[in-house]
């Protein structure tokens, strides 16, 4: 099952609700052991978190900006 | 329990059955009150999100108490990281609900209260934190709203608590039983209060050895035996009452304050966090303080985003959105925005632990946050209704607007850009309205004046951090000055 993660979204370069209709058609089948993180701006915060960067699973990241494009 | 959603929230307020006072009545249904709901729905915001997978990583936190999952709010920082997400976690809330969301006094206090306490046990060999962090391990398992009760009413404000000829005018011990204390005075200002579930009260000043019936902390339900409120007015208020939801500005949101009086309120004794032990009062002010003037980093900066949306919005449907100068002020809207939020960030990543483990902002940068929300949120408001124009003030009623036969006039002479109507023109002037002059400007504008202390408490605190003595060498040395 594919985990996805956010920022908190303090500082959306897009709409969180954009992204989120974006990442269900970017990442519509199930994977296992794998977890999207999806950063909101510049700041990327979560690719700074400890969890993340010591984390076991498959990470993905990518910005919003980058995950709406992709949706196009 | 672990979180509770926000309907879930809404409804556990109807247990919780407080004495209101509003407008000379009684208030026999707070929670559908239309003055009070908005209020309400605000605070229910800090659970709304919490349960929403793209704001969980700031609003939600593993508890050092219990290790399970709980509400930001009701947590302990253990580290800088925790301390910025809580700044990021306010902007968030303050972008969501335009108004002050109430939950952060409270917050505020626990972290203050548990440090405090930690050094008064070490100290004098007290064990009032073993029982505080009962008190929340309670509060974290509920997932409930605490109102911070700091600032006392204070009489006659060049007199100490036991000079005053009333000696109510601070919040003090009048009976020590084997059980628990009995305390009587009031609280003002005090935000949120009707919306919570329990009181956590405060000294608000540095107590003497003469006042130590006064250095007191303590923790009641707020439906306690001997509690009242007298809910505050705010601008415009009373629109709340009118039909319609335009002339409101923020319909589903809105602030509170009211006065809690404590007649001769009970306290078991496990619910007591200090009570005379005057010499740790000013520590536990000092850090209450600190935390409460780096919230404002966040939560002043979230509103500021809305207002600067709603001023971006009013030019473009005025139709001035191209032009240089306004361009010009919605930039400076913004410098002063992001630098609320920067000093924000600052004090908290500049944090440190404390010797119970809880982290503590950089005391010097918060009370430099402070002091500049005291004035930015003003300048940002004066920009806003500069861009806005005059239509801000004058605009009539939602009434009119609906009027068969004056209607059609107001719609007509009102449209401004084709592509937007009348009536997406006048909500917006409305919100802006609501911010910088109506309800909204009681949390956006006084309550960043006086909120956490008013201007004159951060310069003191500023001129006591900033190391003068060093200053004054490094600029002699360079100066050539040699010390006699």
């Amino acid at each position: 099952m594919k985990k996805i993660k956010y920022c908190g979204n303090c500082n959306p370069d897009v709409h969180p609700k954009y992204v989120k209709e974006a990442v269900k058609e970017l990442f519509p089948k199930d994977e296992p052991e794998t977890q999207v993180v999806i950063n909101g701006c510049s700041r990327s915060c979560l690719s700074k978190s400890k969890a993340i960067k010591e984390a076991k699973e498959k990470i993905i990241i990518m910005s919003s900006r980058d995950i709406v494009r992709r949706k196009g | 329990m672990a979180l509770m959603t926000s309907d879930q929230y809404i409804e556990s307020l109807r247990k919780v059955k407080k004495r209101i006072f509003l407008g000379g009545k009684q208030v026999d249904n707070y929670v559908d009150h239309p003055i009070i709901r908005p209020s309400i729905n605000s605070c229910a915001m800090t659970y709304e999100l919490s349960t929403q997978p793209e704001h969980e990583e700031l609003l939600t936190v593993t508890s050092s108490l219990t290790g399970k999952k709980i509400n930001r709010f009701t947590h302990l920082h253990q580290s800088t990281d925790d301390l910025l997400k809580k700044v990021k976690m306010q902007r968030v809330l303050g972008q969501k609900t335009g108004c002050c969301f109430q939950r952060c006094v409270g917050f505020d206090g626990f972290n203050a209260v548990d440090s405090v306490t930690y050094e008064m046990d070490q100290g004098l060999g007290t064990d009032y934190n073993k029982r505080f962090r009962a008190y929340l391990e309670f509060v974290q398992e509920n997932d409930l709203v605490v109102d911070g009760a700091m600032t006392d009413t204070k009489g006659n404000r060049k007199l100490a608590p036991s000079e005053q000829e009333d000696p109510d005018q601070f919040v003090h011990v009048v009976e020590r039983t084997k059980d628990g204390i009995v305390v009587r005075g009031a609280k003002a200002h005090q935000t949120g209060a009707v919306n919570s579930h329990e009181i956590l009260a405060m000294p608000t000043q540095t107590m003497r050895e003469q006042d130590k019936d006064y250095a007191l902390c303590f923790a009641v339900p707020a439906d306690a035996q001997g509690i009242l409120y007298i809910y505050g007015r705010q601008s415009c208020d009373t629109r709340r009452l009118e039909e319609g939801d335009i002339d409101v500005g923020n319909a589903m949101f809105g602030g509170q304050e009211a006065i809690i009086v404590f007649n001769d309120v009970f306290v078991p004794w496990e619910r007591v966090f200090m009570c005379g032990e005057f010499q740790f009062s000013g520590t536990l002010v000092e850090r209450f303080a600190g935390y409460h003037r780096q919230s404002y980093g966040g939560c002043k900066s979230g509103v500021g985003d809305v207002l600067i949306g709603a001023t971006q919005a009013i030019s473009r449907i005025q139709g001035l959105d191209k032009v240089s100068h306004i361009k010009e002020k919605i930039v400076e809207m913004i410098h002063l925005n992001e630098t609320i939020y920067s000093c924000g960030v600052a004090c908290s990543v500049e944090g440190r632990p404390t010797s119970s483990g809880t982290y503590l902002i950089d005391l010097m940068l918060a009370n430099v946050c402070k002091l500049n929300v005291t004035r930015f949120p003003y300048e940002i408001s004066r920009l806003a209704q500069d861009v806005a124009g005059g239509m801000l003030a004058t605009q009539p009623a939602e009434s009119d607007f609906r009027h068969p036969e004056i209607g059609p006039y107001l719609n007509k002479y009102l449209r401004s850009a084709s592509a937007y109507s009348t009536e997406d023109r006048c909500r917006i002037q409305r919100l802006i309205e609501n911010l910088t002059l109506g309800m909204g400007a009681v949390g956006y504008l006084t309550e960043s004046l006086h909120g956490a202390g008013s201007p004159q408490a951060q310069k003191i605190m500023i001129g006591r951090l900033a190391n003068l003595d060093y200053k004054e060498q490094i600029a002699k040395e360079l100066a050539g000055i040699k010390d006699h």
